[in-house]
């Protein structure tokens, strides 16, 4: 047991080296004003409507700016960072396609950056069904993003499937909220 | 929490942990069962409740739903050997079977001695005799269980077989996971794999030595195969995106299995041997929870091809998929009866998700549980019965049904959520 602790600190000592350095650039990108792309995106994507830059550290309390806008980056809070679906669809809503232009924004904007799309479901159906339900909605969601402009290599994508709920609940609300993607810094 | 971090990492171990144990509580018999008296065994030591051999017969025969157990309070006497047996005595009992026992010390070891009599017409059915370590007593109360289960339905008995199955500590986001190997009884619960990141799908080797199964402990779905015996594990795919629900071919050589590295969830065929992927579908829907036909000529799975899940059925040589269930709009996860005459599968109706079982020889479809979020059927390797998956309120539980529905047991573990049972093949 003792040679497993040691060997276990030297092992976690180096993960958090290596966290260490891959987030440093990510903090200093987050105080730029991102001013160049108020207004539509790139036509080829499917992502209308505008989304203003917001001011990080300010929109804890409402998901998003009180300006009524998204924010994006790894600074967004955890409701800005998470899309919501219907039962069995993998269709992103007008409210979540805020949520993502904010996101393909910043990602635009810092090149160097990647995120981890994590994809859900909820409980019912079978848990590898699921796991695929959850890669589809990962996948919509990446496809969004890369016609938008964001670069392949930037965007990885998980699917948890049922296994890590949001919620514990069996309820509709709760299955709602377990119906989701989240983008992970 | 650094430490917990570390301790998950790095415990992957096989352990026996005899906390976590199943009961087994029988909500339904069935009418036709065999009435049979197992006196309880004459030994010359002191048994623990454990040790009991007499005592696992009686369980094992009762809860196998095919025989209706004479209560040791309700014996007229206790013989121990088939001669000093009153069959006048026994007759207001109105038993078909008496088993009488005794364990006796040989040196190091013990003698354990069984008759099985026909209360009728007196004559003796089976005699057996074994001599074996203390250690091995409820190993061969199984075994015993299983030759009076075989000597009186034609059938044989699966007391002597395990199962594996997932615990997890149900937390938001997840909670910590162990992947458990069991008797079938539910007893003597070994820790094979335990993780802070979600385990899924386990599935047994046809030679019952080794275990497959997604991890991910990689922080990403991977499938992994595991010795049992050795403890040794090998991580057989990491692709990108899922790898999923493996499936052993019946020569054991393949792994049926899911991969999205193509764009989207399909099926493939890993000859595990040489490392090559033989890709099966190639379609724009979800294709999974692939099965194998016991002849080894077919695969089973689920697709969302039609609009939503259905199971299909395609060669595993190539060619085009047919589907196979046309009631309802939600049909997955199929598992073979051990004779490749019919499925077991997740179907949905108003009620919600139940067990299903449909033959192929008539397409008909039999719904055997009533729960209203039952998964994971799995088969026994006698075809007897079915374990699966269902949920008391927010917390799951193990169950298992009859073929016939007729025969219901709940599984109950004393503490967490118990999912995804797998049973074992027979020892052989």
């Amino acid at each position: 047991m003792n040679r497993y602790y040691r060997i276990g600190m030297v092992v976690s000592l180096l993960f958090v080296i290596s966290a260490c350095t891959t987030t440093e650039s990510v903090t200093s990108d987050a105080q730029r004003q991102d001013a160049e792309t108020l207004g539509t995106y790139d036509t080829r994507g499917s992502i209308t409507g505008t989304a203003v830059p917001g001011q990080p550290g300010v929109s804890d309390t409402y998901g998003y700016n009180p300006g009524g806008a998204y924010v994006g980056g790894p600074t967004a809070t955890q409701a800005q960072r998470v899309i919501y679906f219907e039962f069995d669809s993998a269709q992103v809503t007008a409210e979540s396609q805020n949520i993502i232009a904010a996101h393909v924004n910043y990602l635009r904007n810092n090149p160097n950056v990647a995120v981890v799309l994590e994809g859900h479901a909820d409980e019912r159906g079978t848990r590898e069904y699921n796991i695929g339900l959850g890669d589809r909605r990962n996948s919509t969601v990446r496809q969004l993003m890369i016609a938008s402009g964001v670069a392949p290599q930037q965007i990885q994508t998980v699917s948890y499937g049922e296994e890590r709920p949001a919620t514990l609940g069996q309820d509709e609300n709760s299955y709602a909220l377990n119906r989701r993607v989240e983008i992970i810094y | 929490m650094l430490l917990r971090f570390i301790i998950s990492l790095l415990l992957l171990c096989i352990s026996s942990i005899a906390s976590a144990q199943l009961t087994i509580e029988i909500t339904r018999g069935v009418s036709g069962a065999i009435p049979i008296a197992i006196v309880p065994f004459q030994s010359s030591l002191p048994l623990a409740g454990n040790e009991n051999v007499s005592s696992i017969i009686d369980a094992n025969l009762g809860r196998s739903g095919r025989f209706n157990m004479l209560p040791d309070n309700a014996q007229p006497a206790r013989p121990s050997r088939p001669e000093e047996i009153n069959l006048q005595a026994w007759q207001p009992t109105r038993v078909d079977y008496i088993t009488v026992g005794q364990i006796n010390p040989v040196g190091a070891e013990l003698s354990v001695q069984f008759t099985l009599v026909d209360a009728i017409q007196g004559n003796v059915v089976l005699n057996e005799a074994y001599t074996i370590e203390r250690s091995g007593l409820r190993r061969l109360a199984h075994h015993i269980s299983d030759r009076i289960y075989q000597q009186l339905t034609g059938e044989r008995g699966a007391f002597s077989t395990r199962i594996a199955y997932v615990t997890t500590e149900r937390r938001v986001g997840g909670g910590d996971y162990q992947l458990i190997v069991a008797d079938a009884d539910g007893f003597n619960p070994q820790v094979i794999l335990r993780s802070s990141e979600p385990i899924m799908s386990p599935a047994w080797s046809p030679d019952g030595r080794r275990l497959a199964y997604v991890s991910f402990e990689n922080r990403r779905a991977q499938i992994y195969m595991q010795d049992l015996f050795s403890g040794q594990r090998r991580l057989l795919t990491a692709e990108t995106g899922i790898n999923g629900a493996p499936a052993w071919s019946p020569d054991g050589q393949r792994l049926a299995l899911t991969l999205s590295r193509d764009g989207n969830p399909e099926i493939y065929v890993l000859d595990i041997a040489i490392g090559t992927l033989t890709r099966i579908t190639n379609n724009t829907a979800i294709d999974t929870e692939a099965v194998w036909s016991p002849d080894g000529r077919t695969l089973v799975f689920t697709s969302d091809r039609s609009g939503s899940p259905q199971l299909y059925q395609v060669p595993v040589t190539g060619g085009a998929a047919q589907r196979i269930s046309f009631q309802g709009n939600y049909n997955a996860r199929a598992s073979f009866a051990p004779d490749g005459r019919s499925i077991a599968y997740v179907h949905r109706s108003n009620r919600g998700f139940s067990i299903a079982v449909q033959d192929f020889a008539n397409n008909q479809v039999r719904v055997l549980t009533n729960g209203n979020l039952d998964e994971s059927p799995s088969f026994a390797p006698n075809g007897r019965m079915i374990v699966y998956a269902t949920s008391q309120g927010s917390r799951g539980e193990l169950a298992a049904v009859s073929v016939d529905g007729k025969v219901q047991q709940r599984l109950v573990l004393q503490a967490s959520d118990v999912r995804e049972p797998a049973w074992a093949p027979f020892n052989n």
